[in-house]
């Protein structure tokens, strides 16, 4: 009798060692995929935000928009780009575009400098030419895509966002 | 935990305590396990969140640079109200719908007044500031179902970026059509309806003097008093200083006895100068510092007791005419010392004297000479000279002169040619015609004076006793009028400020009074502006104007644009509702106005001002100003 329970309760306590094993095993893989996704979508909120604020403050100094690829996916589009004209002669021109699904941006002599870090690819950045056709208002529309660098296209490492805006330029 | 347990277990003891032990374990295991679970759920949550907030506030963004790409293409194509829905699909930014969707967010997009306080700061309530709106674009979107959120970015945007068409200065007013408008000489320029001057003259008030049947002689007036002499008046006077400061009743300040009939008066200082019929006092020289106590203070005697029968003083000297004397008729008396007047020379005419007036260095005399009616005196030396003279048509007298300038204004008795002879005088000792009239009427002539461009006339007449002759060209004196109501003959006239003062024969108001019925305005007119360029196509933002309207009268603005220069005289004139083909749509409000955005895009501007009035005062428009962003 005394060695029967023993057997008995082996059992169930390897029954329960598993379960509990494999609840923890879930549990930790569950903690590491939220710690995926949370830092995945960080870094591309991060990324676009400080993308679009930089894009935004640039166009709202400008002066006029110099030729530029308007309607097309610098993303995908090898040296398309944004020029814009400013008064500070310094700054002409003042270019976006993306090479490596890396946005970069130029800004007279200086540059070009890297405004997204190579945890994300700049998908699609995409302008548009909302000015009207009297030239009273200059207007950019702008569409931005940015994701998590993922290569393996693991479910937890997929984040990304998009972002649509249009800028004004403000300096006429 | 389990090794121990499995200690326990091969003690053998407890056995019971064990089961405990793991149901305990677990549950902790378990508590701990949840916690951990939300707590990276929730952390993932608020990253989701984020990212939608961050889209949220791009699409937001979008909706304020897109209103404010609208209001920089024209400030009225952003109309306060909303909610508006922004459509890019043109090609460029339009107002379209009540609101968009992008994805899981919805936008929409109101503009509202903004108001200032006192220290102009936006305020919830105050004066409307229509060059200022308040942007307010609101994105909704649910993280999850039944999770919704809100986002508003709020804007204001002014209108800064202004320019103006403005009109102000006559120059600017005169390249435009105006029609029974005119332009006015208000501030740096002005247009009003035009003038249409006063017809006629109307009595405004008499003064009867307590003597009743002594015909008035002459009058003179100064400022708010009139000075009026009479017929010998045997038991009273015959100067009479009149308060004329409300016309309509006139009041008697003073008088005195002059113990004869005067037949003229010369007002100058403190002293009225009086040509007198008194056989020893020819001239009477009267103090009049105090009107309510006239005083003589001097005459003088000509040497031969003829009437004087008229006078005017010029500086140190009197210059007094009389009727046909053996030697001289015209004295020149030197009045430096008023209570003892000296003579300083007298002159032959030949004549009877009817009436003189002193210009410069020459006198000029009306005559009874038949061939001499006019004569024209040198008087600078110490006895003047006879220097020329003009023979009127036929033999009438000559009566009364009065001098402006070059020309020569003579009177003389009715007769069967003219009576009123304009006589330039350039060269005085060669007077040359100009121009003469005729009013046609018998009687006796007695007295003329001259303001402006006319010319009055009195005359023995009583239902013509004024005629008056407009000599705005005195080579064609045209007769005018004349006042019918004297109700006597007029023997003296005087015009000062709009008043004409009449000495008259009406022996119940001896002195009248005459103004000329204010001048009118046309009742409508409109004044059209030439064509603005704004040199490229135009958002046309405000009208505003500054005007004077007296009561009754109107000003009402309304434009007409269009792309060409040529296509604005087929354009539709407009007002604030824009080109919506109603004609009765005006401008009113001149402080400040909104231009409709149907004329957004024009180049070519061309105001019409409307102005109505009740007939007798008009509306001012002195600038108006258009708006508009290029």
């Amino acid at each position: 009798m005394q060695k029967g329970f023993t057997l008995i309760e082996f059992l169930v306590y390897t029954a329960i060692v598993v379960v509990v094993g494999v609840i923890s095993v879930e549990f930790i893989i569950n903690i590491y995929g939220g710690k995926a996704k949370t830092q995945s979508y960080f870094e591309v909120q991060e990324n676009a935000r400080l993308a679009m604020e930089r894009i935004t403050q640039e166009i709202h100094g400008a002066q006029s928009i110099n030729t530029s690829d308007f309607g097309v996916n610098l993303a995908n589009t090898l040296g398309a780009k944004l020029s814009l004209q400013f008064r500070d002669a310094a700054l002409n021109p003042t270019e976006f575009d993306v090479v490596g699904n890396v946005l970069r941006i130029r800004q007279g002599a200086a540059g070009p400098y890297e405004l997204t870090n190579n945890q994300v690819r700049v998908t699609n950045l995409t302008f548009r030419n909302f000015s009207s056709p009297g030239g009273k208002s200059k207007n950019i529309g702008v569409e931005l895509t940015i994701e998590y660098v993922n290569p393996s296209n693991l479910p937890d490492w997929q984040a990304g966002i998009s972002l649509r805006s249009a800028v004004e330029l403000k300096d006429r | 935990m389990f090794f121990k347990i499995k200690n326990k277990n091969i003690v053998g003891r407890e056995r019971g305590q064990t089961v405990i032990e793991v149901l305990v374990a677990v549950s902790i295991f378990a508590a701990l396990s949840t916690s951990a679970v939300f707590l990276i759920l929730g952390g993932f949550e608020s990253v989701r969140y984020g990212g939608d907030a961050e889209v949220a506030t791009a699409f937001a963004q979008e909706g304020i640079d897109a209103a404010r790409s609208i209001a920089n293409q024209g400030w009225g194509e952003l109309p306060v109200g909303g909610p508006y829905g922004m459509s890019s699909a043109s090609g460029f930014w339009e107002l379209s719908g009540s609101g968009d969707v992008s994805g899981n967010f919805s936008r929409t997009v109101s503009v509202s007044q903004v108001y200032r306080d006192g220290g102009g700061n936006i305020a919830p309530a105050g004066t409307l500031d229509p060059r200022t709106k308040k942007i307010t674009a609101q994105v909704t979107w649910e993280t999850m179902v039944g999770r919704p959120n809100l986002l508003n970015l709020i804007s204001y945007f002014t209108l800064w970026v202004s320019r103006a068409w403005t009109e102000t200065t006559t120059v600017d007013f005169s390249d435009g059509t105006f029609t029974n408008t005119q332009p006015a000489a208000v501030g740096d320029g002005a247009v009003t309806l035009t003038g249409i001057p006063g017809s006629g003259f109307n009595l405004l008030g008499s003064y009867n003097t307590p003597s009743s049947s002594f015909d008035a002689r002459d009058v003179f007036a100064v400022g708010n008093t009139a000075y009026l002499i009479t017929d010998n008046n045997t038991t009273g006077p015959e100067l009479y200083i009149v308060n004329v400061t409300n016309p309509a009743s006139p009041v008697l300040l003073g008088s005195l006895n002059l113990n004869a009939a005067a037949n003229s008066i010369y007002v100058s200082g403190n002293y009225a100068y009086i040509a007198s019929t008194n056989n020893s006092q020819e001239l009477q020289i009267v103090n009049i510092t105090n009107p309510a106590a006239p005083t003589l203070a001097g005459f003088y005697n000509t040497p031969v007791s003829d009437d004087a029968t008229d006078i005017w003083v010029s500086g140190s000297y009197a210059y007094l005419v009389t009727v046909a004397s053996s030697n001289r008729e015209l004295y020149k008396i030197n009045i430096t010392n008023p209570a003892a007047p000296s003579l300083t020379g007298s002159t032959e005419i030949g004549g009877t004297v009817n009436g003189i007036h002193v210009s410069g260095s020459y006198a000029y005399l009306a005559t009874a000479l038949n061939s001499q009616e006019m004569i024209t005196v040198n008087i600078t030396p110490a006895t003047p000279t006879v220097s020329g003279s003009y023979n009127s048509s036929g033999t009438s007298d000559g009566r009364d002169i009065f001098v402006d300038g070059t020309v020569a204004y003579l009177v003389t008795q009715p007769n069967a040619a003219n009576e009123f002879y304009t006589i330039n005088i350039t060269n005085p000792a060669a007077p040359a015609l100009l121009g003469s009239a005729s009013w046609g009427s018998a009687g006796t002539t007695y007295a003329i004076f001259k303001s402006g461009n006319t010319v009055f006339v009195g005359n023995s007449v009583a239902a013509s006793a004024v005629q008056y002759f407009d000599v705005t060209n005195p080579a064609v004196p045209t007769l005018t009028g004349a006042i019918t109501t004297v109700g006597s003959g007029v023997l003296g006239l005087y015009y000062l400020n709009n008043y004409l003062y009449l000495a008259s024969a009406n022996n119940n108001s001896e002195l009248q009074i005459y103004t000329s019925p204010p001048g009118g305005y046309a009742v409508s007119g409109t004044y059209t502006s030439s064509v603005f360029d704004a040199t490229t196509a135009a958002a046309w933002n405000f009208v505003s104007w500054s005007e004077t309207l007296p009561v009754g009268c109107d000003i009402r603005v309304q434009i007409r644009t269009a792309t060409t220069f040529g296509g604005i005289s087929s354009a539709e004139w407009a007002g604030p509702n824009g080109k919506d083909g109603n004609p009765a749509d005006w401008f009113t409000n001149a402080a400040n106005e909104a231009i409709h955005p149907d004329h957004t895009g024009d180049e070519f501007i061309q105001y019409k001002i409307e102005f109505t009035g009740p007939g007798t005062d008009t509306g001012t428009i002195e600038d108006i100003s258009f708006e508009y962003q290029i």
